[in-house]
């Protein structure tokens, strides 16, 4: 290079290297006032959300605690929310009981109350019978599965199996319980019914008792996400702050030859016509839970999900242009209380309602450039990946069908209400809109 | 506060680290900025959005030493003013055939105009003009750098230097008369 010209260079360099122009007086209020608020420790924002949650399990356990069901005092007659089908095992063991009562009309039968004390009073073989189901229900402590699921057959085998000459001893002892339903009943009529569903209802007590937890799988999507776009025209590679992009792309950092490669694509489109197309995945999330029956109708429930978000964006001209793709990872945690208001053998409805929380704890963003014949890609891009802590409220309803007593397949629509705000923090998308709608569906297990 | 210590606090987002070096860069970054887009206004905002930028993403700072932020904080400034004006209108280029022969220039002539008329005479030059030289001159960048970086050939490039030094020296000619 020419001596001269060098010399000249320099001096400018000299003169000008160095100078200062004193910037606004309202510069800095105007950049203090566009920063991000100082984010607070993680830290302590994550203890006191785990205090919280901590706080509502135990209280939702203080709640199941101080509501557990007594024994004796169970209501009879309603449906058991595991839909078990106790109570039609024991329709069935009564029906053949009341075989010989010819005045007990069959509808009657179908019921516990059809075997009334009254009736109970009138035959020995009456009876005996209830001594037989009583039995039965002395082998249902020990195996309530089998009485449950073969009432007849354990029934007909109590009854066939009774000796003659033994009628008469179990006859004197049913003697002291008929008397005692009398007591009942002299007592207090109206008790009638749930008195002598005693014998009968100890044995649905005790499927009720083993049919409390319920496990299920489930996979649920937000219906109307997933979707596509195309708008006219460029959009940059976004970071953490997109709103100041313009004035900081990747050259302004790093001076790599992918920076170098994304200002000439931008240099090459500068009179191209250009657009970006985004395809964003069907999120599918899925859970394992745990549910806890308070009662006969409320229950707890409490689970794990896991869902995988991808989205993917091509932006500039045919020429030149990058592909963006992004995939996140959350793991959550879904609570939830549920509520039966109908139950029976083959189909259980009920509503629930609850709030989960998720985080995000692992994320992979691929951007890749294109110029023509040339290409090259950066993960991440150099920057970290937003890992959020998401918040929602559900409420809905749930439609279960029982293909046994104990398997079921169920299927859950929900409005889902987002509490996060994940709008100007991700790197390309958000996880899911404030409102939307979500069927789950899944299969449910009574342990 | 030292460098170091600057760093380390807004790599934390301490805000009176963050005023800490705003007092410090400001000035120099503006001037930066006001040789590349001869606009006072346009360097303000660009100069807002760099700041903006650099407090965001400042863990992409590796304090290499005292001097190193400052530095770097320049060297942002540099690419944020390309990008805007990349952005805004294509870089010119001129042909070889229009460019005259070089003049005579004296360095010396440089030291006796004061820094701020030298900063106007700079951005007075048209943007091609100004941009390959403040690249040349003060990034000391070879004009085959610039030339991929700008998105020209090299030749254009060195035209552009040679008919931006005639043009600066002619203003400073002039004004050294007008003061004689």
């Amino acid at each position: 290079m020419d001596k001269h010209n060098d010399k000249w260079a320099e001096s400018f360099r000299r003169k000008l290297d160095s100078a200062e122009v004193k910037p606004s007086e309202e510069l800095w209020a105007r950049i203090e006032a566009d920063l991000p608020p100082v984010e607070r420790r993680r830290f302590p924002v994550i203890l006191r959300r785990l205090t919280v949650a901590a706080a509502s399990a135990a209280a939702v356990f203080a709640l199941v605690w101080s509501v557990r069901p007594d024994k004796e005092t169970s209501p009879a007659g309603t449906p058991a929310a595991s839909g078990v089908g106790a109570e039609p095992a024991l329709v069935a063991g009564a029906a053949d009981v009341a075989k010989e009562m010819e005045e007990v009309p069959a509808e009657a039968v179908a019921r516990p109350q059809a075997v009334t004390a009254s009736q109970l009073l009138a035959t020995t073989e009456r009876v005996a019978a209830v001594s037989a189901v009583e039995k039965s229900a002395e082998v249902a402590e020990v195996q309530p599965v089998a009485v449950a699921e073969a009432p007849v057959a354990v029934a007909d085998v109590a009854v066939a199996e009774q000796p003659a000459d033994t009628v008469g001893a179990v006859a004197g002892t049913m003697t002291e319980k008929v008397a005692r339903v009398r007591e009942f009943m002299a007592v207090a009529p109206e008790r009638e019914s749930r008195a002598t569903q005693t014998a009968y209802t100890s044995v649905r007590d005790e499927d009720e008792h083993t049919s409390r937890w319920h496990i299920a799988l489930a996979a649920d999507s937000r219906l109307g996400e997933g979707t596509s776009g195309s708008v006219n025209g460029f959009m940059p590679l976004s970071y953490k702050d997109a709103a100041h992009e313009p004035a900081l792309t990747a050259s302004s950092l790093f001076a790599d030859d992918y920076d170098l490669m994304y200002i000439k694509m931008n240099a090459e489109n500068i009179d191209s016509h250009t657009q970006t197309d985004e395809v964003v995945s069907f999120p599918i999330n899925y859970s394992a839970s745990v549910r806890y029956m308070i009662n006969d109708r409320w229950g707890v429930n409490l689970g794990v999900s896991y869902a995988r978000v991808t989205t993917e964006r091509r932006s500039g001209s045919d020429q030149n242009f990058y592909v963006s793709k992004a995939k996140m990872h959350y793991v959550g945690v879904p609570v939830s209380v549920s509520y039966t208001f109908y139950d029976s053998r083959y189909l259980t409805l009920y509503a629930i309602a609850g709030g989960s929380v998720e985080k995000c704890v692992s994320g992979k963003q691929v951007d890749s450039l294109n110029i023509g014949q040339e290409s090259a890609s950066k993960e991440n891009a150099g920057f970290e990946i937003d890992k959020p802590w998401q918040f929602a409220l559900n409420a809905g309803a749930g439609v279960q069908f029982n293909i046994t007593r104990r398997y079921g397949l169920f299927a859950e629509p929900q409005l889902v209400c987002d509490l996060s705000d994940d709008g100007s923090n991700q790197t390309t998308f958000k996880r899911r809109d404030d409102l939307s709608f979500q069927l789950a569906v899944g299969i449910r297990v009574n342990w | 506060m030292n460098e170091q210590e600057i760093s380390q606090g807004c790599l934390k987002g301490n805000r009176e680290a963050q005023r800490e070096l705003y007092s410090r860069c400001a000035g120099a970054m503006l001037s930066v900025g006001m040789r590349y887009l001869a606009d006072r206004e346009t360097a303000e905002d660009v100069l807002h959005d760099v700041f903006i930028g650099v407090f965001t993403h400042f863990d992409k700072f590796t304090y290499r030493g005292e001097g190193s932020l400052m530095a770097w904080m320049k060297r942002v400034m540099v690419n944020a003013s390309l990008d805007y004006l990349r952005r805004r209108t294509p870089f010119e280029t001129v042909e070889v055939e229009k460019v005259k022969d070089e003049v005579e220039i004296d360095p010396s002539d440089v030291e006796t105009v004061p820094t701020d008329v030298i900063m106007r005479f700079i951005s007075e030059l048209p943007d091609g003009y100004r941009t390959v030289f403040n690249l040349f001159t003060f990034e000391e960048k070879s004009h085959r750098e610039i030339a991929e970086m700008l998105g020209i050939n090299e030749k254009s490039s060195s035209s552009q230097l040679s008919r931006a030094k005639t043009l600066l020296q002619k203003k400073i000619k002039e004004y050294l008369n007008l003061q004689a």
